[in-house]
């Protein structure tokens, strides 16, 4: 590696050397706002380093034989880095009540984000592996991580058994194919193609690996639990970073191998794309909880977003993705107000309950409006980013006559509409009883709430205006 | 080069933003809100009438008419990648239309003054967002957009119904009313949007351009079976709203239980953007599969006249049988909007005028009453005649104007569909003439019961200034468009005349 490499393997340098900085200023001092600062500075330089480098014309290139950091991962990457700042702003608010030492967070958020990082430009199997492992393995304490909480250490509890054992069939899907073809490299097992048994069976342990960590049903039985009774913010970044970065690296297997030609994948996937948008859908008409509704809508968006790249053989991907980037913002904002009006951290952890909600317009009406444009986004409102992006996967679908498809799609968000906008006129009934904890009145001056009207401000205006999100979208391909 | 005429965005911008200011100085009092509101739409409809007389009508020679001329346009590039533009335009037709928005703005404003008490910066809001976004319905030539304020109107609806209604005695509550209003029109909303989609589809395929502007879309080239299914969405979409027999179901309750203002609104304008959507979309779109369709339609409204005024006739319920006169009413706009000649067709732009008037003078009197008797029970309300200076009298004069009394602008309306109609089908206009009797009925049966009969205990306050002023404007107008209609007429003329061209109805069993 030269050292023109290393300057774009930089936002993942930039990354870890902060996670190293923040455990050396533990030792010093422990102190929340040093900790959450140091992360938050180092994961903007990252950030700004990806951008300059994706701006200037030199940048496309391989760095080494395990990481490939062309436009699409550079687009991912972004995502990742936004959502995982997003994250730490919201934790930064939402652990300062918390009784006990609360700056590992930021520690093991930026661990699992230098895993995220690694995901979209990984080439061959093993990057896929490491940074899959690197992503979810610091997820498993910050799930838990509210331990006063039996929920909490439910939920992760729950994660760490369903991940540990997607990684399994992940690692034993890698053996499979690499005993059989000799290599791990994305290329040059695009080479061999799907025709050879082993091909065929270590594709299909991965993807129900990878149908595992992206919660597509029929593998999708944790999402409301884990969901629930995580700490609000941690479910930020797992709804939005930890599912991008999978679905960015899954889309270059996919490609590279060349499912989407392949009949018999083909229709394993397109399967998998209409289970998730029928149960995903159908099973979030029953819950009440707002965190439960939102995991499953997150089953059925993962299954819009699957439905788009089926669409899209020749892997032009601005459609996928621009849906992506549009779940990670409405993600970031939907469950980023939920975070908000959770913070500070109280014992009694009922983060998504019903109660809280009833009536909430009469009592902080600025955050109900965040909430329900956010919500509106996720159902395809027209004027959000959420219409947008659904417009394109229909008019992706409808062009290549993927029929059924669509279908599924139109009655998934007909089911979706019914039960966001159950939620959104909740906040606006006149509660009949008092249940809740009120939420601090002056959320909008603190980094958090500040943070999530900026997040409100980019939905709605890219909702009006699309067309610059489009067009870096359509960057994003190799 | 399309002439950027900055009054059209501005219609639609200036109800948001009062819309927003009531809102937001709803925390300063209660008075603030009211009178932002009314000077917006004081405004708007200052402003309509203002492009009203600026807007010299093209005179079209029938025989070359190929695409409508508007009269007014302004166009901005949005999002090219999907052939979206925000594409405003104006003709006879949405220009009427919009001043009747506004002027019923005026009215649903000036009638929630004193009865709304709680929340009134948010009550306006939701009211004027309402107002903006028909406006935005009557001018949008994008589909797209289009589909974006047909969304929009609804949902301030919602909260107007769910939040300031009143709930029904022993039966169900107001948000059950609102909810089963939101739940009907998104489906049918749903139902629209997958027609606006297919067809945006079938020009793409057709012209390898992806465009959702009207001019566009005006020329593909659909199969018969095609064009049939396409034809069905578009219809459903706006059906439901109309309403048509079957899919009227939300809306007796819906009335019943909203604010007056809401009832206005929603009798007033918001059935009418149905109407102006089968005009403009459905017909222009899918001439040969309507005409295939036509005389199922016009059955159906054909029913609808009948059905709903029997059930009218049969309400206790003041605002019910108001609502189910609606729907009778709306039952002759689908007779005239399916005849396609030019008569019928300007006949029913005098209707959906006169009708919007009417029905908006009666709901403000039932409003009225409400807040003074507490009741709109008919067989509680009796013996008004007499007391209440003045109600009494304007809501026999409603009430004449509801049965299509020669003079008011009902009567031009049914007369003109009729007169249009006959040539086509005269069996079927020998039927409805019959349904005139049970308009009779229904509006008899009115006034009888609340303004005879026995007197109720309570004395009661009389009607104040302005209340007063409300239902003389309303009758003004009424007797305007009923004695001299030919500038409205003349407005709509060419809009029509070029429908009239492009619609030829089959003529089916009932010629």
């Amino acid at each position: 590696m030269n050292g023109l490499s290393l300057l774009h393997l930089a936002p993942i340098l930039i990354t870890a050397g902060t996670a190293v900085l923040v455990m050396l200023s533990l030792a010093v001092r422990r102190s929340s706002l040093i900790a959450a600062g140091v992360s938050i500075i180092g994961l903007n330089i990252a950030l700004i380093m990806l951008i300059v480098q994706g701006i200037s014309p030199s940048s496309a290139g391989s760095a080494s034989d395990f990481f490939e950091i062309d436009s699409f991962a550079r687009f991912y990457m972004a995502l990742v880095l936004l959502s995982s700042l997003a994250c730490l702003t919201f934790s930064y608010a939402y652990f300062k009540g918390f009784p006990d030492h609360s700056q590992e967070v930021y520690l093991l958020l930026l661990l699992a984000t230098v895993g995220g990082l690694m995901l979209p430009p990984a080439r061959n199997l093993p990057t896929f592996f490491m940074g899959i492992e690197l992503l979810s393995v610091p997820i498993y304490p910050l799930l838990a991580y509210a331990r006063q909480s039996t929920k909490s250490l439910e939920s992760g509890f729950k994660y760490l058994i369903l991940s540990a054992s997607a990684s399994a069939t992940l690692l034993f899907g890698m053996a499979v194919i690499f005993a059989g073809a000799g290599t791990m490299d994305f290329t040059a097992l695009g080479g061999i193609g799907l025709n050879a048994t082993y091909m065929v069976v270590g594709t299909a342990l991965i993807i129900v690996a990878v149908g595992f960590k992206l919660s597509v049903a029929p593998f999708h039985q944790w999402v409301a639990d884990v969901y629930q009774g995580a700490p609000a913010p941690i479910v930020v970044f797992l709804a939005t970073a930890a599912k991008v970065a999978v679905f960015a690296v899954v889309v270059r297997l996919i490609h590279s191998i060349g499912i989407i030609e392949h009949g018999k994948l083909l229709t394993v996937l397109t399967s998998l794309a209409l289970a998730s948008m029928l149960i995903g859908n159908l099973f979030a008409l029953r819950q009440r909880n707002f965190l439960r509704i939102l995991a499953l809508s997150s089953v059925a968006h993962i299954g819009y977003a699957l439905t788009a790249l089926i669409s899209d053989p020749e892997a032009a991907l601005t459609t996928v993705n621009f849906y992506l980037a549009n779940y990670v913002l409405t993600g970031i904002g939907a469950f980023g107000a939920i975070s908000v009006i959770a913070s500070p951290y109280k014992k009694a952890l009922k983060s998504g309950d019903p109660d809280h909600f009833t009536g909430l317009f009469w009592r902080r009406p600025w955050i109900s409006i965040v909430l329900t444009i956010m919500f509106l986004s996720f159902s395809g409102f027209p004027m959000t980013v959420g219409f947008v992006a659904k417009l394109l996967v229909i008019f992706d679908a409808a062009r290549l006559g993927e029929w059924l498809l669509l279908t599924v799609l139109i009655i998934g968000s007909g089911l979706g509409i019914y039960y966001y906008l159950k939620s959104v006129l909740l906040m606006y009934a006149v509660p009949k009883h008092a249940h809740f904890v009120n939420m601090r009145k002056y959320w909008y001056r603190e980094i958090d709430g500040i943070i999530l009207i900026l997040i409100l401000m980019f939905v709605v205006f890219i909702g009006i205006w699309p067309q610059p999100l489009i067009s870096l979208s359509a960057i994003g391909h190799w | 080069m399309i002439q950027q005429h900055w009054l059209l965005p501005l219609l639609i911008a200036i109800p948001f933003i009062g819309g927003l200011l009531s809102w937001l100085s709803g925390w300063i009092g209660k008075r603030i809100p009211r009178w932002i509101a009314l000077i917006t739409m004081m405004l708007t409809f200052a402003l309509a009438i203002f492009l009203w007389f600026r807007s010299v009508p093209h005179h079209q020679d029938p025989l070359i008419i190929t695409k409508p001329l508007w009269l007014a346009e302004f166009r901005f590039s949005w999002i090219p990648s999907l052939g979206i533009s925000y594409h405003l335009a104006l003709d006879g037709i949405s220009l009427l239309m919009i001043v009747l928005t506004a002027f019923i703005g005026i009215l649903a404003v000036t009638c929630s003054w004193s009865e709304i008490q709680r929340n009134v910066g948010f009550f306006k809001l939701n009211l004027l967002w309402s107002l903006g976004a028909v406006i935005g319905v009557f001018l949008a030539v994008d589909l797209f957009l289009f589909f974006f304020f047909w969304e929009l109107m609804l949902v301030p609806v919602y909260f107007l119904i769910a939040l300031w209604g009143h709930d029904r005695a022993g039966g169900k509550s107001k948000e059950n009313a609102a909810m089963k209003f939101f739940i009907y029109t998104q489906i049918a909303g749903l139902i629209l949007l997958a027609g606006i989609l297919l067809l945006v589809h079938a020009y793409h395929v057709q012209t390898g351009h992806l465009s959702f502007n009207y001019m566009d879309l005006l020329d593909t080239r659909l199969s018969a079976g095609a064009e049939l299914a396409l034809m069905l969405c578009f219809f459903i979409g706006f059906a439901v709203k109309l309403p048509i027999i079957p899919f009227h179901g939300w809306l007796p309750d819906a009335h019943a239980q909203a604010p007056t203002a809401g009832s206005v609104d929603l009798a007033g304008i918001l059935i009418k953007t149905a109407a102006y959507g089968l005009l403009r979309f459905v017909l222009p779109f899918f001439p040969h599969a309507s005409a295939v369709a036509a005389p199922y339609i016009v059955s159906l409204g054909t029913i609808g006249i009948f059905y709903a005024a029997l059930l009218a006739f049969a309400q206790s319920d003041m605002k019910r049988l108001l609502a189910y006169t609606s729907i009778s009413h709306m039952g002759f706009i689908v007779v005239g909007m399916y005849s396609g000649t030019l008569v019928s067709l300007q006949g029913l732009m005098i209707q959906m005028i006169a009708h919007g008037l009417t029905s908006s003078a009666l709901f403000l009197i039932s409003g009225q009453i409400y807040e003074r008797y507490h009741t709109r029970d008919l067989n509680v309300l009796g013996g008004m005649w007499g007391s209440l200076r003045l109600l009494p009298a304007f809501m026999m004069f409603f009430a004449a104007a509801l049965l299509g009394m020669p003079g008011t602008g009902d009567f031009i309306g049914e007369i003109l569909i009729l007169f249009g109609t006959f040539p086509l089908w005269p069996w079927l206009v020998s039927l409805i003439t019959f349904s005139m009797v049970l308009a009779g009925l229904y509006a008899l049966i009115l006034i009888q019961r609340v303004l005879f009969g026995s007197s109720p205990r309570q004395v009661v306050m009389a009607l104040n200034a302005r209340e007063i002023l409300m239902l003389l404007a309303l009758v003004v107008l009424l007797l305007w468009v009923g004695l001299a209609p030919q500038l409205f007429l003349d407005t709509s003329e060419p809009a029509m005349r070029w429908i009239e061209k492009i619609y030829t109805p089959t003529l089916g069993a009932w010629s």
